[in-house]
């Protein structure tokens, strides 16, 4: 196992090393000088003069390869840089931001194994009955309506016509209902069907059949023999979607006026703030290859033949 | 009925209904396996071999099959019983040992997990005390670690040491019937001898009666007592062993040992054309467009059993009730 | 014979049957767009705000008084070239990455490899947001985002059904005959991985649809006043208290798009299952 966990994480450092040469290079896509966006966002006419001098405080006068290795010492010291709207660390700014986008996944996350675990059971369990082409439906559908309609959509039922909810915003529980439902619909319905699938493969398995040979208990078998069986290519799927909901959320968060990571990094899109959209970058990736690896070392904990390869 | 049975297989019919039609796996079957004995069934594949074990199993209950007929062991039909305590007959009175080895065990547990797992199912036994009865078990099948093999996962073990594994978690409850469906098929040649003269050797030990299901003639002849031959779903022939290779009965018996590589013969005979399709099978004989004996009788014969000697039973229309004729043709 | 039997599996699926007929409404509506469309789609009428359905203008108007039937048409239009232009760009990408990485092997494919590597180590949506957020909004640059993160799960699926095409015995055959690697290539390879990639891109094209529609919603991508169908969500959200409608036929648009490339790359790829047994 620490064999395992050792060689993961020497594979992730020239991973990490490429994401950060890819996130330090898109801020030179931009079309328009940085420094010009700074002068601009922070009320100073683009004289030459004042170009000239902004450029120097940005290091933007330096070689390329200079400017990458001044900038990745800094994020090495978690100095992401100044957000050139509010002239505050930008770290901070994400990290305001971050705690209700964390909030908004995690529920969602209850709702997609809510909905999508006994759903996928059953309609495996029940395969071809009236229940498991409900769930097949749920999950054919479910999967297919963009976030952002299923959010107007719930709004306008739960919270207009009905009253039930409150439209927008952050606050009460109920607040959370209705975003976190959005943005778990649609892993939720591909849940269910990855479930399903998998579930009926390992029902067909030779040691299932085995295990009810040797009279083992009907519960132990579905648990044990069929479930756990089953839910390891889910895990994995699972975690990579974990990262995606994270950055889902933006679509989420912007429907229902989420004060998240999300709503606030598109405003900083539209301000160009880049400073910010690059920490945002980097920190979102940081939170997906550390949850993927998170979820390499439960597999690998779950599943022998992964821990004990090489050995 | 025999004494020493220790199940007994009344007139066993298994069809599943697909589409319009009907899937006739097993048709008619009855035989009796007696303790410490070994019961061949035999025939190529697809014939019904395994859904005969699943069936004797009781693992066939509620998925659509419809099942005829009783499968008695230890007087009562497992068929009458209630699902929990056919649960509870499965792997302690009658154990049973899969085709691949390899596929039959979790991937994720280890061979000890699964000894304790069936034993703790169905004794009420601390795993200490479980690990020491597999490892005696283990011993027994010719394991040289026994401890080690615990130990390991499926992934590490070679098919012939989880055969063992398998044979030993199945005796180790001391079942009134094993049924081996294919136990040596995917092994290499050398350890399915060994396997087998295990098998052979651990009957007396366990008291245990033995369904030894094969394709393969020459293993049959080695270790039954008594060989059934199976063709589409039916037993065409029943006998003791000895009688069955010396005066083979039926025209698909004699088809099957023809077949059959030999030291004296250059040139094997194989049976001609394909079995027919199971579903929607008629009453009448399935071997007729194969058999080389067919004769004007075999059009109204429906698969009655008839005798040609004494305790060889045979369903073919020249042995038919009331044709004994015969019978002195072949002696 | 092939072909044959590959339609008439296919047309043997109700499913495939109905998906197909919506596919060819959205398609036709979208292409028909500016010979069909009943009015200018972003020709503003303010005496005509808030129209019910009628004769005129037969799903109504929007805020602006603009027919809505109209925008719909030309949104349908430009979400679904948008979105097959995404794919064709991936997928070029993608098979010459993945066929040159895969086929040639060594440094190439090592280069190659570890480029999706640290691409895919970013969340995808993620990557495409903040490309955007670089170069600003815009259709093209809503383009650029979109292949330039999509076309790395192409190479690298191209590449895993090349490696495992190369090793076939016709095409070792064909090497040791002396077939040019080009002529490998396109005669042996390519027709062996088409149809799986064409299941890939139909199953794809609804996501990336979603995706298109998703980024105009939050203003990056298609920019007003070219009518889109995330992009004209967006403008009804402000409605949504006095004209659902504005809200519910595009979502309507996309969902019906998106289930049916689904339900046909589903099939496809059945089909195609069912042909290679």
């Amino acid at each position: 196992m620490g064999k395992l966990l050792l060689k993961r994480v020497l594979y992730l450092i020239p991973i990490l090393l490429g994401v950060s040469i890819i996130t330090f290079i898109l801020v030179h896509l931009v079309p328009v000088d940085p420094a010009q966006a700074y002068l601009t966002l922070a009320n100073i006419p683009p004289t030459d003069k004042a170009i000239a001098a902004t450029r120097t405080m940005l290091g933007l006068d330096k070689p390329l390869f200079v400017q990458y290795v001044t900038w990745l010492g800094r994020v090495l010291r978690l100095d992401f840089g100044i957000s050139y709207a509010t002239r505050e660390p930008v770290l901070n700014e994400l990290l305001y931001y971050l705690p209700a986008t964390i909030k908004l996944t995690g529920a969602s996350l209850l709702w997609v194994l809510a909905i999508s675990l006994p759903l996928g059971f059953f309609s495996s369990l029940y395969k071809d009955s009236v229940l498991d082409h409900c769930c097949r439906l749920f999950a054919f559908i479910g999967a297919s309506m963009p976030s952002f309609w299923v959010g107007f959509l719930l709004i306008y039922f739960f919270a207009l016509k009905l009253n039930l909810l409150p439209v927008m915003g952050m606050g009460s529980i109920w607040h959370l209902i209705l975003p976190s439902f959005t943005l778990a619909l649609s892993y939720a319905a591909t849940y269910t069907r990855l479930l399903r699938t998998s579930l009926l493969e390992n029902l067909d398995q030779t040691f299932v059949l085995y295990a009810r040979a040797r009279g083992i208990r009907e519960r132990l078998v579905m648990g044990r023999h069929v479930l756990k069986n089953a839910l390891l290519p889910v895990m994995t799927a699972f975690g990579m979607s974990l990262g995606y909901m994270l950055a889902g959320s933006v679509i989420v968060e912007n429907v229902f006026a989420w004060p998240g990571v999300g709503r606030y990094v598109i405003s900083s899109i539209f301000n160009r703030d880049y400073p910010v959209i690059q920490c945002y970058a980097l920190l979102t990736t940081l939170i997906f290859i550390a949850v993927n690896l998170l979820v390499d070392i439960a597999y690998g904990l779950i599943d022998p033949r992964i821990r004990m390869d090489g050995s | 009925m025999n004494d020493d049975a220790a199940m007994n297989v009344q007139n066993l019919s298994v069809s599943l209904p697909v589409g319009p039609g009907l899937l006739r796996a097993v048709n008619g079957v009855s035989f009796q396996i007696r303790r410490q004995k070994i019961l061949g069934l035999v025939g190529e594949s697809g014939c019904g071999k395994s859904v005969t074990c699943l069936a004797l199993m009781g693992l066939l209950k509620g998925r659509g099959w419809q099942i005829e007929g009783a499968v008695d062991i230890g007087g009562a039909c497992i068929y009458a019983l209630a699902q929990e305590d056919l649960r509870q007959l499965r792997g302690k009175e009658m154990a049973m040992i899969m085709q691949n080895p390899m596929s039959a065990f979790n991937p994720l547990l280890t061979i000890g997990q699964h000894f304790i797992e069936t034993l703790q199912n169905h004794c009420r036994m601390t795993a200490g005390e479980a690990v020491e009865l597999a490892i005696a078990n283990l011993a027994r099948v010719g394991v040289p670690q026994p401890a080690r093999l615990l130990q390991r996962y499926p992934f590490q073990c070679s098919g012939g040491m989880l055969q063992r594994a398998m044979i030993a978690i199945a005796l180790s409850m001391r079942p009134a019937v094993l049924i081996a469906d294919e136990p040596t098929t995917s092994l290499d040649v050398t350890i399915q001898y060994q396997i087998l003269s295990h098998l052979a050797s651990l009957r007396e030990h366990y008291q245990t009666g033995i369904l030894l299901v094969s394709h393969d003639l020459g293993v049959i002849a080695q270790m039954a007592d008594e060989v059934a031959v199976m063709y589409c779903g039916y037993i065409v022939e029943q006998a003791p062993v000895d009688e069955l290779f010396d005066h083979p009965a039926h025209p698909y018996t004699r088809a099957l040992m023809a077949s059959r590589p030999q030291m004296q013969r250059k040139r094997l005979r194989p049976i001609d054309g394909q079995p027919p399709p199971l579903w929607n099978l008629k009453d009448r004989c399935p071997f007729e467009d194969r058999c080389h004996e067919v004769a004007d009788s075999c059009g109204d014969y429906r698969m009655e059993p008839g005798i040609c000697a004494p305790g060889h039973q045979v369903r073919c229309a020249k042995y038919a009730t009331g044709q004994e004729v015969i019978l002195s043709e072949l002696a | 014979m092939f072909k044959k039997d590959f339609f008439h599996q296919l047309l043997r699926r109700r499913l495939t049957i109905i998906s197909l007929v919506i596919l060819s409404v959205i398609l036709f509506l979208g292409i028909s767009a500016p010979y069909l469309a009943p009015h200018d789609p972003s020709q503003v009428a303010l005496q005509y705000r808030f129209q019910p359905p009628s004769h005129q203008f037969p799903l109504g108007t929007d805020n602006l008084g603009r027919c809505n039937l109209s925008r719909l048409m030309f949104a349908t239009r430009v979400s679904l070239s948008t979105a097959l232009i995404v794919i064709c760009l991936t997928m070029i990408i993608g098979i010459a990455v993945g066929t040159c990485s895969g086929y040639r092997g060594g440094w190439v494919d090592n280069l190659f490899m570890r480029l999706c590597d640290i691409v895919m180590a970013f969340p995808s949506l993620v990557l495409t947001l903040v490309i955007i957020g670089m170069l600003g909004p815009g259709f093209l640059n809503i383009i650029i985002a979109l292949v330039s993160v999509q076309w790395v799960w192409y190479a690298r699926i191209i590449r895993g059904m090349v490696l495992s095409l190369k090793e076939r015995n016709f095409i070792l055959a064909a090497r040791a005959s002396g077939t040019s690697d080009l002529a490998i290539i396109a005669r042996h390879i390519m027709p062996g991985i088409i149809p799986q990639l064409a299941v890939l891109a139909t199953l794809d094209l609804g996501g990336v649809i979603m995706h298109i529609s998703g980024l105009s919603f939050l203003g990056l991508g298609i920019q007003p006043p070219t009518p889109e169908l995330g992009a004209m969500l967006n403008d009804g959200k402000q409605f949504i208290r006095n004209d659902q409608t504005l809200m519910i036929y595009p979502g309507l648009v996309i969902l019906l798009a998106v289930v049916s490339f689904n339900l046909l790359g589903d099939s496809l790829r059945d089909v195609f299952e069912e042909l290679r047994r």
